[in-house]
C-alpha cells in the first residue's frame, strides 16, 4: 500500500466509523493505534490509509480529529491518545476530567492540586454555579407558580437532571483542539452525526456544513446525550447526539464512497449490565437508554446485512430476469448509495470488545486508570482482529487477502 | 378470514397507557363497519398483536371473539368507561398511588366497606417499611462510591401499586378461551434482562402466566415496576417496539389495520425549559417513530419490488431508478420466502391522531372518564373519515393503473 495514496493498490478506499459510548471513546484509541500502526490483520499488517472518517457522539471527536490531519498517520494518532491521557482523563495535574463538570459543590475539588493551582478558576466556577442556579429556580419557579397544569405534573417539571452537567469542559477541549482551517485545508472526507431533536430525524453534518456553517458546534450536538447534556441549537433546529437514531454511522461512510469499512463500537452489552436486585429511578434509565442503543446499533448493522441480503438479490434472481451489467452500473442497493456512486461490494471490518466494558456508568468514568485501561484494550483487540470472530463483511471473490 | 380475496388479516394495537382509549374508539367503527379503510365491512382479523395497553385491548378482544364476535368491542368500551376509568373518588381500574390523601379523606372511601382502606392503609405501611429496610441496609452495607449509594434510595415504582391493573385483567380476560380460540394472539414484552424483545403466544397463556404477560407487557419502567414471567424479568414491549408492525409482517399477514397513538414528533410541543420527564417522554417517541417509519418503509420496498418485477416478467422496459426499486424489495423478499412459499403484496392501513392526545407523559396516566370517552370519540371519528392519502397508508400496486399508490408519510 502506498503511504500517502487516496486508496490502495486496487483503488478501495478506506473508511474509518467511529461510534458513540462516552468514555469508551478511549477502546477507539486503542484500535486506531494498532491499525494506523499497521499491526492489525485486517490491514494486511501495512498502515492503514484511510481518507474518510465519520463518527458519532465521542467518535464524531475522534473522527474529526483524524480529519484535520492531511495525512491521518500513527503520530496523528499518537497526538490523540497524548490528548485523551492528558487533558480528556482525569488525573491527579488536572482539575477534573475534560468533557464535563457537575454543577454541585464539591469539596474534593477545593482539595485537589490540581484544581488549587488555579484558585480564581475555582472561585470563577463557583460564582457562575451560584447563578446558574439562582436563574434556575427563578425560571423553574415561575412556571412552577404560572403553570395552569395539575400540581403533580407542574412538580415533575422543575426537575432536570441535566443541570447538574455543565460541558464547559468539552466546549474547551474542541476549541482548543480541532482547527476549522486545517479542516478546510485537508482531503479527507468526514461526516457527524446528530439527531434533530424537533422533527426526530438523523442530521448528518458534512466537511462542508462544518467548515463553512455550523462549525466545531456540530461535535457538542453530536455528544449531547439526552437528558444529561442540553441540546445545541444548529441550522435553527436544536439537535442532540446522534446515537438516538444512528450510534454507528455507517452510512454517511458509504455515501462518502468507502469500500472498506472499519467499523470500531464499544457497545454495552445489555445482559451485562449488572442487574440490580433493589430497582431505582437512575439505573432504570440508563438501562431504557442502553437497550435503546444497542436495538439501534443493530439496525445500524442491518444496514451493512442489507446491502449483502441485495448483492444476493441480484445475484439469486435468473439473470435474464436482470440487466445484470447494468443494474451493476446504476443500482443503489439500500439507499445507502448516493445517485450515480456505482455499485460495488464492501468490506466491512468490526472491531468490538468481546467482554463487556462496564456498566452504564461507565460511560461518564473519565478518570486515567479506566481511560488507559480502555485504550490498552482496544489496541489489544485489534492486534489480534479475527475476522471470524468478529462477524466481518468480506465479498465473495475477495480481493485481498485476509 | 373476512378478506373477500383470502387474505390474512392482522391488527396491530400500539401502546400509550390512557391513549389506549384512542384505539378503542377506531375498533368501534372498524368492528361496526363504519369505516371506509374495510369498504364498510365488518372486519374480522385473523391475528391480533399488542404492545402494552394493546396487548390488553387485543386480549380482550380474542377472548371474547368466539362468543361475541366484532361486538367484542362494546363490551371492551364498556371496561374501560366502567371498570378503568378513575370513579367519584378518583380510584380507577389502572394504578393506585400509595398513601394517597384525597382517597382517605374522602367520605365515599369508607362506603361500603369502612374497613378497606384501613387494610390498604395498613399494606402499603407494611411495603413501604420493608422497601426502607432494604434499602438502608443497601445504603449502608453497599461498596460504592456514596454517591451513587444515595441515588439507588430513590425509586418511582415504589409509591405506586398496580394491584388494580391485575384485578382488571383477572375480571375481563378469560385466558382459557384465548387458549381455546383460532385467533391468533401475540403480546410482545421486553426482556429487561437482555434487552431482546419477547412475544407471548396464545397456547402462553395459563391463566397465571397470561395475567403476568399483559402485566409485564404494559410495565412502563420507571414508572411500574418491572413482571416475573416465569423465570424471566420483563417490562413494557414499548421499550423496544411499540407498534408490532413488522411482528405481523413476520406471521404472514397481508393486510394490516395499525392504530397507534403518537402523532408526528416534530408537532410534540417543546416547553421553553426543559425538565428530565419531558426529554425522556421525547427521546421514547423519537425510537417510537423511528421503528414505525423503518417497518412502512420496508413494507413499501416490497410492494415496489413486486411491482416492477411483474412488469419486467411481461416484457416491459424500466428505468434504472426502478431497477433500484427493485433490488431494494427482493432484498426485503428473499429473507421472507425462506419462510413463506409465496409472496404477496402488502396492505397497510394506519390509523393514528394528527395531533398530540394528552399532555406528554403524564398524560399517558390520566384515567379521567371523560377524558377517556373523548378519547374513544376521536378514535371513531377518525376511523370513519380513513383518508388513505392524508395517513400515508401503504396499498399493493392495482391492475389498472400498475404503479403502487404510495402517498407521502
Amino acid at each position: 500500500m502506498p503511504p500517502s495514496g487516496r486508496a490502495d493498490s486496487q483503488g478501495a478506499r478506506h473508511a474509518v466509523v467511529l461510534s458513540g459510548g462516552g468514555a469508551r471513546g478511549a477502546y477507539e484509541v486503542g484500535v486506531l493505534q494498532a491499525l494506523f500502526a499497521g499491526a492489525s490483520s485486517s490491514t494486511g499488517g501495512r498502515p492503514l490509509v484511510a481518507r474518510i472518517f465519520t463518527g458519532t457522539s465521542v467518535g464524531a471527536y475522534n473522527a474529526t480529529f483524524l480529519a484535520q490531519a492531511e495525512t491521518a498517520g500513527a503520530d496523528t494518532v499518537a497526538r490523540l491518545k497524548e490528548l485523551w491521557c492528558r487533558r480528556i482523563a482525569e488525573t491527579p495535574a488536572t482539575c477534573g476530567n475534560g468533557v464535563y463538570r457537575l454543577r454541585v459543590p464539591d469539596p474534593t475539588r477545593w482539595l485537589d492540586p490540581g484544581c488549587l493551582r488555579q484558585p480564581l478558576a475555582l472561585l470563577g466556577e463557583a460564582g457562575q454555579d451560584a447563578l446558574f442556579w439562582s436563574g434556575y429556580a427563578l425560571a423553574y419557579g415561575a412556571q412552577l407558580l404560572t403553570s395552569d397544569e395539575p400540581p403533580f405534573l407542574r412538580a415533575a417539571e422543575t426537575f432536570n437532571l441535566a443541570a447538574l452537567f455543565s460541558r464547559q469542559p468539552l466546549a474547551e477541549l474542541v476549541a482548543d483542539t480541532i482547527d476549522l482551517g486545517r479542516l478546510r485545508a485537508s482531503a479527507n472526507a468526514l461526516a457527524v452525526v446528530a439527531s434533530d431533536w424537533v422533527n426526530g430525524r438523523v442530521s448528518v453534518f458534512r466537511k462542508a456544513d462544518i467548515t463553512e456553517r455550523v462549525g466545531t458546534a456540530a461535535i457538542l450536538a453530536s455528544a449531547a446525550i439526552p437528558g444529561v447534556f442540553p441540546p445545541v441549537e444548529l441550522d435553527g433546529t436544536a439537535c442532540v447526539d446522534g446515537g438516538l437514531l444512528m450510534n454507528t454511522p455507517l452510512r454517511p461512510a458509504i455515501a462518502e464512497g468507502a469500500d472498506v469499512l472499519h467499523v470500531i463500537y464499544v457497545d454495552p452489552l445489555v445482559s451485562a449490565l449488572p442487574f440490580p436486585p433493589l430497582p431505582n429511578t437512575l439505573d432504570t434509565s440508563s438501562r431504557i437508554y442502553t437497550i435503546l442503543l444497542a436495538a439501534q446499533m443493530n439496525g445500524d448493522l442491518r444496514v451493512a446485512a442489507t446491502v449483502n441480503e441485495e448483492l444476493a438479490a441480484l445475484g439469486g434472481r435468473p439473470a435474464s430476469d436482470l440487466p445484470v451489467a447494468r443494474a451493476r452500473r446504476q443500482v443503489a442497493p439500500g439507499g445507502a448509495f448516493r445517485d450515480g456512486t456505482p455499485y460495488r461490494p464492501l468490506e466491512i471490518h468490526r472491531y468490538r470488545p468481546q467482554t463487556d466494558l462496564g456498566g452504564a456508568e461507565s460511560l461518564l468514568d473519565f478518570r486515567l486508570p479506566h481511560i488507559d485501561n480502555l485504550i490498552a484494550r482496544g489496541y489489544q483487540d485489534a492486534l489480534h482482529h479475527d475476522c471470524r470472530a468478529c462477524a466481518c463483511i468480506v465479498p465473495a471473490g475477495t480481493r485481498r487477502e485476509v | 378470514m373476512t378478506d373477500p380475496q383470502g387474505r390474512k388479516v392482522a391488527l396491530v394495537l400500539s401502546g400509550g397507557g390512557a391513549n389506549g382509549a384512542y384505539a378503542v374508539g377506531v375498533l368501534k367503527a372498524l368492528f361496526s363497519g363504519k369505516s371506509i379503510a374495510t369498504k364498510n365491512q365488518l372486519l374480522d382479523p385473523d391475528i391480533l398483536l399488542g404492545t402494552s395497553i394493546g396487548s390488553f385491548n387485543a386480549a380482550f378482544l380474542v377472548s371474547q371473539w368466539d362468543e361475541y364476535g366484532a361486538a367484542a368491542v362494546t363490551n371492551l368500551e364498556q371496561t374501560w368507561l366502567e371498570t378503568l376509568a378513575a370513579d367519584a373518588i378518583g380510584q380507577n381500574g389502572g394504578y393506585r398511588f400509595r398513601f394517597d390523601p384525597s382517597y382517605y379523606l374522602h367520605p365515599r372511601s369508607y362506603i361500603p366497606n369502612p374497613l378497606r382502606p384501613m387494610v390498604q392503609l395498613a399494606e402499603d405501611g407494611a411495603f413501604l417499611a420493608w422497601d426502607i429496610v432494604q434499602r438502608t441496609v443497601n445504603l449502608v452495607t453497599s461498596q460504592e462510591t456514596i454517591r451513587e449509594r444515595l441515588a439507588e434510595v430513590f425509586n418511582f415504582p415504589t409509591f405506586i401499586s398496580v394491584e388494580p391493573w391485575a384485578d382488571t385483567i383477572r375480571k375481563s380476560i378469560n385466558f382459557e378461551a384465548i387458549r381455546r380460540t383460532s385467533k391468533q394472539l401475540s403480546v410482545v414484552a421486553t426482556n429487561w434482562t437482555t434487552g431482546k424483545l419477547k412475544t407471548f403466544h396464545n397456547h402462553d397463556m395459563s391463566d397465571r402466566l397470561g395475567l403476568q404477560a399483559i402485566l409485564a407487557s404494559s410495565a412502563i419502567p420507571g414508572v411500574f415496576p418491572s413482571v416475573y414471567v416465569g423465570a424471566e424479568s420483563y417490562v413494557d414491549g414499548g421499550v423496544l417496539m411499540n407498534t408490532p408492525l413488522s411482528e405481523a409482517v413476520q406471521l404472514g399477514a397481508e393486510v394490516i389495520h395499525v392504530i397507534y397513538m403518537d402523532p408526528d414528533v416534530a408537532s410534540i410541543p417543546q416547553s421553553a425549559l426543559a425538565s428530565s420527564v419531558a426529554t425522556s417522554y421525547r427521546l421514547q417517541e423519537i425510537s417510537w417513530a423511528a421503528t414505525v417509519n423503518d417497518d412502512i418503509g420496508d413494507a413499501r420496498m416490497i410492494n415496489d419490488g413486486i411491482r416492477i418485477l411483474k412488469r419486467i416478467e411481461t416484457g416491459d422496459q424500466v428505468a434504472d431508478s426502478e431497477l433500484q426499486a427493485l433490488v431494494q424489495g427482493m432484498s426485503k423478499i428473499v429473507p421472507r420466502l425462506k419462510r413463506y412459499t409465496s409472496f404477496k403484496p402488502l396492505t397497510i392501513h394506519r390509523y393514528h391522531p394528527n395531533e398530540e392526545l394528552s399532555g406528554g407523559a403524564l398524560g399517558l396516566l390520566n384515567l379521567q372518564r371523560d377524558h377517556l370517552e373523548d378519547l374513544i370519540r376521536k378514535g371513531f371519528f377518525d376511523a370513519t373519515l380513513h383518508d388513505c392519502m392524508e395517513q400515508g397508508c401503504v396499498l399493493p400496486p392495482t391492475p389498472q393503473t400498475g404503479a403502487a399508490a404510495v402517498p407521502a408519510a
